[in-house]
């Protein structure tokens, strides 16, 4: 028997939803499980874990049986951009200072975009770096170093 | 030849110190606060960094860095430079139990934090509901005699302050409670104040408007000393719960390497604070008075805090891990 | 007759110069904060907090609460034009509004949600007046075990969010609630799910998780369907809403109202829990269900004027008990007691004048709101002209400082990176982020209070069913359980009648 699959969405989803309940049934054992009168803290996690790996393979199972409409291919690049730009902010933030975590992440984020030249850039961290500092730390004051905090 | 430059070096390394110390603060002050904004510590914070900005004619931050019950900014603190520049506002939840309760600190309490300067304790509060048939401790403590495991009360959370207060009385009086833990005081006020919660050791600021307007029923305070906020109400020793005497403090804190001359800087200028008229009003408003203490006191008191409130968290069982 | 007395006493506080200037300065800013993505009332109030010490404690308070809700208005915007949410609370208006704006309609959408907010805010402030005293009695009524019900109740209309496959909504849900297990457990200190991290000792940031699921994943797929150019400026069709707008609204606004109204007043209810209400609400009444998700106006109108309507009245609590519903509303009382007014039941009877000062002064800053944000809708509008290349940079840039702002947190940013992976996953496999908010926002409420009744009433039971409020809402709870049986049973029993005639 050949198994086709249908729905990307339901394989997907499905065994997103049966990890994420995998591990709440392998963990909540080891946080006191307790009795119906007396819930533990692994006793909700436990059923619940339970319930989505359930709802996962019933998921799964349904995507071999009805069809969706396959979704947009994903693509490299703006995904790479804009998930690296904001990882990348929180790495540098509290050593780097606004400033460049600014400037950093803007680009990071512009090469995500099509087309794109240099000058648009270079306005775009200006203006936005200085907005940022204006509205952030003067307006709003919020505890962050302009720049980085080693060169005090 | 080595060791005449092994002592000059050593020398040099001693003099930025004693010139430190002189001219401390010769930049900005930051004191972190382990809670959020608005809170008692943080309102604490902000009244001493405001005298010492007029006293040290220098700017002095207060940075709001809660989370992990206080354990995120304290371990901040702990491992910032030990120059006196990096201060933390620590209370005894956040400092003295904490290192007790958790399995995992990100700092060691006893080697790596000290106090330097003490600023207020407050005192906790016993309130039952208005329609409590308890009308003093003795009567509550009757009630838990009588009915052991079935007497209620209510915390802000598991191995609070207000927690191992409860424990201890349970503790001192030789009684069966159950301990009801809620994420915080508001909700928890709410059930005792509606009575299905039996009783509740508050801390003073939270339900000093509702005791007034009789909302709620004071039955005592848990330090030795009554409190000015609450005059009619009796100290727990007086309401025949011997040796009971728990505060909740507030206090300057920092690396305990920060240098001696700096800490006795820091220590003089807080106590002048407190010693002000104006001081004992403004804390007296929200049920607290000021602590002074000197350095050497200061460092003394913390070790011997981490020891009673390690001793209540061994008895309750408490634990996060 | 002593009601007018007292109002006469609030407006001549409130129109005093100064409290004019710091309502006028404190909505303003809401709004803006409300704007920035990720910063929301509870930033703002923190940020701002040290700024009112200086200020009579009239003013302070003026002008706080003017940023709370204030914020609520502009929290809307950003969730309309780019589906990013201002705050937590404006989540839900993203899936209608956004929806809206994608078919031409921001302009609708956004004049629509300032007028539903305004409607909100009046009428809170009128519940505030009049029905103080008998709100704060509902909120004593509620013990742990009408907590729990009513989650119960919310849990189960939660799966009415999802307008695709019911499955996988039910599976959002359920995945809402386990990671609103993420943190410490209050019962008993027990450490869940945090694989070692200081931070996630005190659970999932809900700010980082909103703007991770619902913005980080939608500025991905923008920017993909702008490298393959299928992207297409909607035509703008009209500034304001239309007569029939107005009309479809009234009622939702109404009931939006009163959800709010009183979700307000519960500690752990609030602005986020009453907007999603209000729009599952809607959905539920509503004669053709499926609209929603698609661009239904009322799917805005109804969780603005509820989130407006919860940010005032969760003042209530503050003002007659001196205990905060939320954490908002924590931080003004601390302002308040630093000022050396100690919020509690006098308050109202030694201070009347910062009372019915504050009560006038929201009735003037809505009104001030709503002339200020109902022009700037055309500005808003033109944002969606801005060149992606720019926007889209900048957006990921404020949604960053903004989460970060929060508690002061990079590993938060952190956080939201991780839920924006697992958000562009989710819309690819078409699973809405919806109902996962909503049961992230439940879970832990929920299973805390029913641990709690448990243990109040030392293992019984019977305890839901016994108290009258719990019990009522556990048979609306099963009342909709069985309304939501029978309806999918009667499809599935329709699609096989075709099927038989059809062969």
């Amino acid at each position: 028997m050949r198994l086709r699959i249908l729905s990307v969405q339901d394989l997907g989803s499905g065994l997103i939803f049966m990890s994420f309940g995998a591990i709440a049934v392998v963990l909540a054992p080891s946080y006191h499980i307790g009795t119906a009168l007396r819930m533990g803290p692994g006793y909700f996690p436990l059923i619940l874990g339970g319930l989505m790996v359930l709802v996962g393979a019933a998921l799964i199972l349904r995507s071999f049986r009805v069809t969706d409409p396959p979704p947009a291919l994903p693509r490299l690049r703006p995904f790479a951009a804009v998930i690296a730009a904001a990882a990348i902010f929180a790495l540098i933030v509290d050593s780097a200072g606004v400033v460049v975590t600014s400037i950093v992440t803007l680009t990071i984020t512009y090469s995500g975009v099509r087309g794109g030249n240099r000058r648009e850039l270079l306005l775009l961290c200006i203006g936005m770096t200085a907005a940022v500092c204006v509205v952030f730390i003067y307006i709003l004051g919020m505890p962050l170093y302009i720049w980085p905090p080693l060169w005090n | 030849m080595i060791r005449l430059s092994a002592i000059l070096l050593a020398l040099f390394a001693l003099l930025p110190v004693g010139v430190h110390a002189a001219d401390y603060p010769t930049k900005p002050v930051t004191i972190i606060v382990p809670y959020p904004p608005g809170g008692t510590a943080d309102i604490f914070a902000r009244y001493i960094a405001e005298g010492m900005n007029k006293a040290w004619k220098q700017d002095v931050i207060v940075q709001d860095h809660p989370g992990a019950g206080g354990n995120i900014a304290s371990g901040q603190v702990a491992h910032a430079k030990a120059d006196g520049y990096t201060l933390l506002l620590g209370t005894s939840g956040s400092n003295a139990v904490n290192p007790n309760l958790y399995k995992n600190m990100p700092y060691d309490a006893a080697k790596q934090m000290t106090v330097v300067a003490t600023v207020a304790s407050t005192a906790n509060v016993l309130v039952v509901g208005p329609n409590s048939k308890a009308k003093s401790v003795k009567d509550l403590l009757a009630m838990a005699r009588a009915n052991p495991g079935k007497v209620t009360y209510a915390s802000s959370g598991n191995g609070s302050v207000l927690h191992l207060s409860g424990v201890m009385l349970a503790n001192k009086a030789n009684v069966k409670m159950i301990h009801v833990p809620y994420k915080g005081t508001p909700p928890a006020l709410l059930d005792v104040m509606a009575g299905r919660v039996d009783m509740m050791i508050a801390n003073g600021p939270s339900v000093v408007g509702n005791v007034k307007a009789g909302k709620l029923k004071a039955l005592a305070v848990t330090t030795a000393k009554r409190a000015d906020a609450l005059p009619n109400v009796p100290t727990m020793i007086q309401a025949g719960v011997p040796g009971y005497d728990l505060s909740s403090w507030f206090a300057i804190m920092g690396p305990s390497a920060i240098p001696k001359a700096v800490k006795e800087k820091i220590n003089k200028t807080v106590n002048a604070i407190l010693a002000l008229d104006k001081t004992k009003k403004r804390f007296a408003a929200i049920g607290a008075a000021p602590l002074s203490m000197g350095v050497d006191q200061s460092g003394a008191f913390f070790q011997s805090e981490l020891k009673k409130w390690g001793k209540l968290v061994q008895i309750s069982g408490a634990k996060v891990d | 007759m002593e009601l007018i007395h007292h109002l006469m006493l609030g407006f001549s506080v409130a129109t005093h110069p100064v409290n004019i200037a710091y309502c006028l300065l404190g909505v303003t800013l809401g709004t803006f904060i409300g704007v920035l993505p990720g910063i929301g009332p509870l930033s703002g109030v923190a940020m701002l907090l040290p700024v009112t010490y200086v200020l009579p404690p009239t003013a302070a308070i003026i002008m706080l609460a003017g940023i709370f809700y204030g914020a609520q208005y502009g929290g809307s915007i950003t969730s309309i034009l780019v589906n990013i949410p201002g705050d937590a609370s404006a989540a839900v208006t993203c899936i209608d509004g956004h929806a809206m704006a994608v078919r031409g309609r921001a302009g609708a959408a956004l004049s629509m949600s300032k007028i539903a907010s305004f409607a909100g805010g009046c009428f809170a402030t009128l519940m505030i007046m009049l029905l103080g005293p008998v709100l704060t009695d509902v909120a004593l009524q509620f013990g742990p075990a009408e907590y729990f019900s009513l989650m119960v109740v919310g849990l189960v209309t939660a799966v009415t969010l999802a307008h695709g496959s019911q499955l996988r909504g039910l599976a959002m849900v359920i995945l809402g609630l386990m990671l609103g297990f993420v943190g410490t457990d209050v019962q008993t200190g027990t450490l869940r799910f945090t694989f070692g991290f200081e931070k996630l000792s005190d659970g999932v940031n809900l700010v980082a998780l909103a703007i991770g699921l619902f913005g980080f994943s939608h500025i991905i797929l923008n920017m993909e369907a702008l490298v393959s150019r299928k992207i297409e400026m909607p035509k703008i069709i009209g500034i304001l809403p239309t007569l029939a707008d107005l009309k479809a609204c009234v009622k939702p606004i109404l009931r939006g109202m009163g959800v709010g109204s009183l979700l307000g007043v519960l500690p752990g209810g609030g602005a986020v829990l009453s907007s999603f209400t209000a729009y599952t609400v809607e959905k539920r009444l509503a004669a053709d269900p499926s609209r929603f998700g698609h661009g239904a106006i009322e799917g805005v109108a109804a969780p603005e004027a509820a989130n407006n309507a919860a940010s005032q009245t969760s003042f209530i609590p503050l003002l007659t008990l001196g205990i905060p519903p939320n954490p908002v509303i924590a931080l003004i009382g601390g302002a308040l007691t630093i000022q050396g007014v100690i919020p509690g039941p006098e308050i109202i009877s030694e201070q009347p004048h910062l009372f019915w000062g504050i009560v006038a002064s929201m009735w003037i800053g809505n009104l001030m709101l709503l002339v200020l944000n109902l022009p700037l809708v055309g500005l808003w509008i033109r944002l969606l002209r801005v060149p992606r290349g720019i926007l889209f940079p900048a957006i990921i840039l404020f949604s960053c400082i903004g989460v970060y702002s929060v508690d002061n947190s990079a590993f938060d940013v952190g956080v939201a990176v991780f839920f924006g992976i697992l958000g562009y996953a989710f819309l690819k496999f078409d699973c809405e982020p919806g109902p996962l908010l909503l049961g992230f926002v439940l879970g832990p409420m929920m299973e805390q209070n029913l641990r709690r009744a448990m243990l109040l009433s030392h293992g019984d039971p019977t305890v839901f069913l016994t108290q009258p409020i719990s019990l009522a809402l556990l048979l609306v709870a099963g009342g909709l359980v069985a309304v939501m049986v029978s309806s999918v049973l009667r499809n599935g029993h329709q699609q096989k009648l075709e099927s038989e005639m059809s062969n």
